[in-house]
């Protein structure tokens, strides 16, 4: 049973759904995002696939990115927020999530 | 800061080369402040190296992101590909030339063959005859406008193929660098 590889392909496929849902609470810089996903084993996933993410969310225009500088000995941070087209993608995320888990749910018989 | 977190942002700073300046910077920036924040919170620089991983492969995954976003051709993606490449050095290295460049060079004679087919045809028009043969075969330019045209098409699409074959490599390639963290 190879249950890892088809948990990469979920990971792979939802990352962005819940980087921007994330992003949607309340804006938050890269480590915030990285040690929040941390938080749950199968979304999980280290700077090299999260700030490439980030940079194509960036230039798709679904996030928009400013630098706060550095406020009282905390470093400079790069925080990302939701921009109206992100809020439009995510709802049609949100809305094809849904579709997916009802039809999971009446195959199974539920 | 440490002097091995400065040698780690060097070395990433080389190979995003290929990248535009300011966008290097801000990437460089970015990872420089994580690398604050986790030495706040008292992570050695080791520790912080050993998260961050190989520095080319961090890069790759940056330029990887770049370059198999979108779709199509250009010719910034292109130099991206083969500086990023010509910078790394990795088993494509023979493959990705030789695809990218003959894809470029195919597409380019796909769009000439027709330009010398019109220009043929409008020195015809002109009472000149401008050689074309391939033995003791000269085409006239009547005949010759349609054919370079459609010559030209065929070029073109073999040009085409193998840029997007140069594309599915470049994926490949930087999915399988990616390893996403179990």
């Amino acid at each position: 049973m190879n249950i890892d590889d088809w948990k990469s392909q979920i990971k792979r496929g939802t990352l962005e759904f819940c980087i921007l849902l994330m992003i949607k609470q309340r804006p938050s810089y890269g480590y915030e995002i990285i040690s929040t996903l941390e938080e749950y084993p199968i979304l999980a996933a280290k700077e090299n696939t999260i700030n490439p993410l980030l940079r194509r969310l960036l230039k798709e225009e679904y996030i928009s990115s400013s630098w706060q500088e550095s406020v009282k000995g905390l470093p400079p941070r790069k925080y990302y927020s939701v921009t109206d087209k992100g809020l439009e993608y995510i709802s049609a995320m949100s809305g094809e999530w849904n579709n997916l888990l009802n039809a999971i749910n009446k195959i199974k018989g539920e | 800061m440490e002097k091995a977190l400065n040698e780690y942002l060097e070395k990433i700073e080389k190979y995003l080369k290929p990248l535009v300046a300011s966008e290097r910077v801000d990437i460089v920036k970015e990872i420089k402040s994580e690398m604050l924040e986790l030495q706040g919170k008292g992570v050695s620089p080791t520790q912080i190296i050993e998260r961050l991983g190989n520095p080319k492969d961090l890069a790759k995954a940056y330029l990887g992101e770049a370059i198999a976003s979108s779709n199509g051709f250009n010719w910034h993606r292109l130099s991206t590909v083969i500086a990023f490449y010509s910078l790394a050095g990795i088993g494509g290295m023979f493959v990705l030339p030789f695809t990218s460049i003959c894809g470029i060079a195919f597409m380019l004679s796909g769009v000439f063959s027709p330009i010398a087919g019109i220009i043929k045809f409008a020195a015809h028009l002109l009472g000149y005859e401008i050689g074309f043969t391939i033995g003791a075969y000269s085409a006239n330019a009547i005949v010759f406008l349609p054919i370079s045209i459609l010559m030209g098409v065929a070029l073109f699409m073999i040009g085409w193929l193998l840029w997007k074959l140069t594309i599915i490599i470049i994926k490949v390639m930087s999915k399988g660098k990616k390893k996403l963290a179990q």
